[in-house]
């Protein structure tokens, strides 16, 4: 069941943009669950009721709600999957997005939702309708999609979007993280003219587990893209995705989010 | 006598007037795809019915015979798929009708339009092997749709699915002169026993003379 936690991983992400976008105290916890996993599950569900829940304080506080398209760019169709697909670049899963923002300092923030609000999301979920065909998506397939096996290699350059085992940076993702915090070098002009916020970076990691290819998939300012894609170059070697056992070559999705200390 | 008859006149011509709109049979709904059925969060809703009896078909509980669906009304529907909303709007995603063949049923997806907005992106997986009207009618309501041709030689069509391809073709014509392509992909799959990549290239050709320009291509499981 690794595509329902990387399902999890990608619509957490979307949840934290949402959050991120509208200034709404974003609280989640680790996911510790080590069973199977759909994708979502009632304390997912009860985070989303939450957002739900600020966006429409928000507009009837006469706020604008920042929502249509705000995640597009992080999936695209990739037709089947296919080895053969012809699609291009824009028809393609931008790879994983990455847990890493959860440690970062923006969004290092531990505890629950606040109780009510999972006590209401529990008992809505307990009361969706659970027919006798609800549960049964396993089964239901599109044409050309194939089920139970992992993504195909999505181009020519045996680059995949999910894999069994994705690359890891050295120490993990913590590690990462230390990293990123260690070496960012926040551009003067920039850091002057106050100007913060996200970029968005894409690359693979190869066989050997050198970053290739970074490139900017949401950029900032071009200075801060400039270090991003500096930042990144300087990353050391991951060790290499893996899939049925074999290294291969895998992309990767990172946010780096350039913030300023409150005065 | 001729009382009792009018009055049944008026039963069984209001019946499926009425009626289509507000039921459809449903044999999934599966939500959080992504990348699989069209761009964003997607949630796929497969209806039960098809026209086609394909060799390789993926989802036979959708066929005529079998009993394994749930009825919903568009309503019901939009209930149950509204819970994933905000993942919809964030994600530029929607609903993606799929089955089975959902262009079987145009009047339940316009009232599912009206009930979800204009700002869920709707999708249709459809062999387009459905009377004209019924494209007609779904150009306006659709956004995006993944078109699985098989493949465009009628003999091979026939072999493979056991009907004729002729709407297919007329209504690949009606989306090119709505100039509807660009949202469009065309699935081109190479059928184990029933087509070669020579095959595929003729439908592909054929295809981009028309107008279409983003094609899919892989293999049918047997």
């Amino acid at each position: 069941m690794a595509r329902g936690k990387q399902t999890c991983k990608i619509l957490k992400e979307i949840r934290r943009q949402i959050a991120e976008a509208n200034d709404i105290e974003f609280v989640t916890s680790e996911c510790r669950y080590k069973g199977d996993c759909l994708g979502t599950c009632p304390k997912c569900e009860a985070e989303v009721r939450y957002l739900e829940q600020q966006l429409r304080s928000r507009q009837l506080m006469g706020k604008a709600v920042v929502l249509a398209g705000l995640s597009a760019g992080m999936i695209t169709f990739s037709g089947c999957g296919s080895p053969s697909s012809q699609a291009d670049d824009s028809y393609r899963l931008q790879g994983e997005p990455t847990e890493l923002l959860e440690g970062d300092d923006e969004w290092n923030v531990e505890g629950e939702l606040p109780v009510q609000e999972v006590i209401d999301s529990i008992r809505e979920a307990a009361m969706m309708k659970e027919g006798e065909i609800a549960n049964i998506s396993d089964v239901i397939v599109t044409q050309g999609e194939m089920p139970d096996e992992l993504p195909k290699n999505p181009d020519d350059r045996d680059i995949y979007n999910c894999v069994e085992q994705m690359p890891e940076f050295p120490g993990g993702n913590v590690a990462m993280l230390n990293f990123i915090a260690k070496n960012l070098k926040y551009p003067k002009e920039q850091l002057d003219a106050g100007i913060q916020g996200r970029v968005v970076i894409k690359f693979y990691v190869d066989t050997l587990g050198n970053v290739c290819e970074p490139t900017i998939v949401r950029g900032k300012d071009p200075a801060l893209d400039r270090e991003a894609i500096r930042l990144v170059k300087s990353f050391p070697q991951f060790s290499p995705g893996t899939l049925n056992g074999e290294k291969v070559n895998v992309w990767l999705t990172l946010p780096i989010v350039f913030k300023l200390q409150a005065e | 006598m001729p009382i009792i008859l009018l009055i049944f006149a008026i039963g069984s011509y209001a019946y499926p007037i009425a009626m289509p709109h507000y039921r459809a049979k449903i044999i999934g709904i599966s939500r959080h795809r992504l990348s699989t059925d069209g761009d964003g969060v997607t949630t796929l809703v497969a209806f039960h019915g098809c026209p086609l009896r394909c060799r390789y078909c993926l989802n036979p509980q959708s066929l005529g015979y079998s009993n394994r669906f749930k009825e919903y009304t568009p309503r019901s529907l939009y209930d149950e798929v509204r819970i994933d909303e905000l993942y919809f709007l964030a994600t530029n995603g929607g609903v993606t009708f799929g089955g089975g063949e959902p262009a079987l049923r145009p009047d339940f997806i316009q009232r599912f339009r009206e009930l979800c907005g204009s700002s869920w992106r709707l999708t249709l997986e459809t062999s387009l092997n459905v009377p004209q009207e019924n494209i007609e009618a779904l150009l306006p309501i659709i956004d995006s749709w993944i078109i699985d041709i098989k493949d465009l030689d009628a003999d091979i069509y026939r072999q493979y699915t056991g009907e004729d391809n002729s709407r297919v073709l007329s209504n690949l014509r009606l989306i090119a002169e709505a100039d509807r392509q660009k949202d469009c992909i065309i699935r081109l799959p190479l059928i184990p026993d029933y087509n070669t990549d020579a095959d595929r290239e003729e439908s592909r050709k054929a295809l981009s003379a028309l107008g279409y320009s983003k094609f899919d291509l892989f293999t049918y499981k047997r």
